[in-house]
């Protein structure tokens, strides 16, 4: 049975505002175990993506991927292992069995990418920049 | 050294750091590496992964961005 999303919110990280919309402390979670990352929300990445020494240190081996994916990517394609996470939560906003690529996205990658894979639980995702919040809702 | 987040994030601006959180909600853990290097604080968490069974807390990896410098490449 699939969990229900939990709808909520996560404070932007002022440090790196207004450029950036990245949430400190974001959980990546299996069956056994949760490591914590920040994390850049990018409404234009169609999977999340979580750096190799997090994925590694997680427990998700190359060799048990689900699959291999082409993700398009800055600069063209990349191939990523793809994985599936007991649970993500983003402040208080929580979702179930999300689907992961395990990339190194950035050039200090040891931050993760929240994309569609997590935010297609929520129905509305809304940048309250003034409010120096993301929040993530469900229903109308 | 124990402390707050942001007590950890303000001691050791410019570094990665590897902190063991005291709980799932916490907003203070413990400092286990600090390091400019971000390979280095790959390495402590692989260890300390390892150690889970014994330390049940979640380790949290994070960046201390300095004050008044520019954003890093990878929040542009």
């Amino acid at each position: 049975m699939v969990r229900s999303p939990v709808p909520g919110e996560a404070p932007l990280a002022a440090r790196y505002l207004p450029s950036g919309t990245i949430v400190d402390n974001i959980t990546l979670a299996t069956i056994t175990s949760e490591i914590h990352v920040d994390a850049l929300i990018d409404t234009g990445a169609s999977i999340c993506v979580i750096p190799p020494s997090i994925a590694g240190a997680l427990g998700f081996e190359p060799s048990e991927r689900l699959r291999q994916r082409r993700v398009n990517v800055v600069g063209g394609q990349v191939q990523m292992d793809i994985h599936r996470l007991e649970y993500m939560k983003v402040g208080s906003a929580k979702a179930y069995r999300v689907l992961f690529g395990v990339y190194s996205t950035f050039s200090e990658p040891r931050i993760a990418l929240v994309g569609h894979t997590f935010m297609e639980k929520f129905t509305t995702i809304t940048f309250d920049l003034a409010g120096k919040r993301v929040v993530f809702r469900r229903g109308s | 050294m124990h402390g707050t987040l942001e007590q950890l994030r303000d001691h050791h601006p410019g570094k990665w750091l590897l902190i063991r959180l005291d709980g799932s909600e916490a907003e203070e853990g413990t400092l286990l590496a600090a390091d400019k290097d971000p390979e280095r604080v790959d390495r402590e968490l692989e260890k300390y992964s390892r150690q889970k069974l014994i330390h049940p807390g979640p380790l949290y990896v994070t960046y201390s961005l300095p004050k008044g410098q520019e954003l890093p490449a990878f929040a542009l």
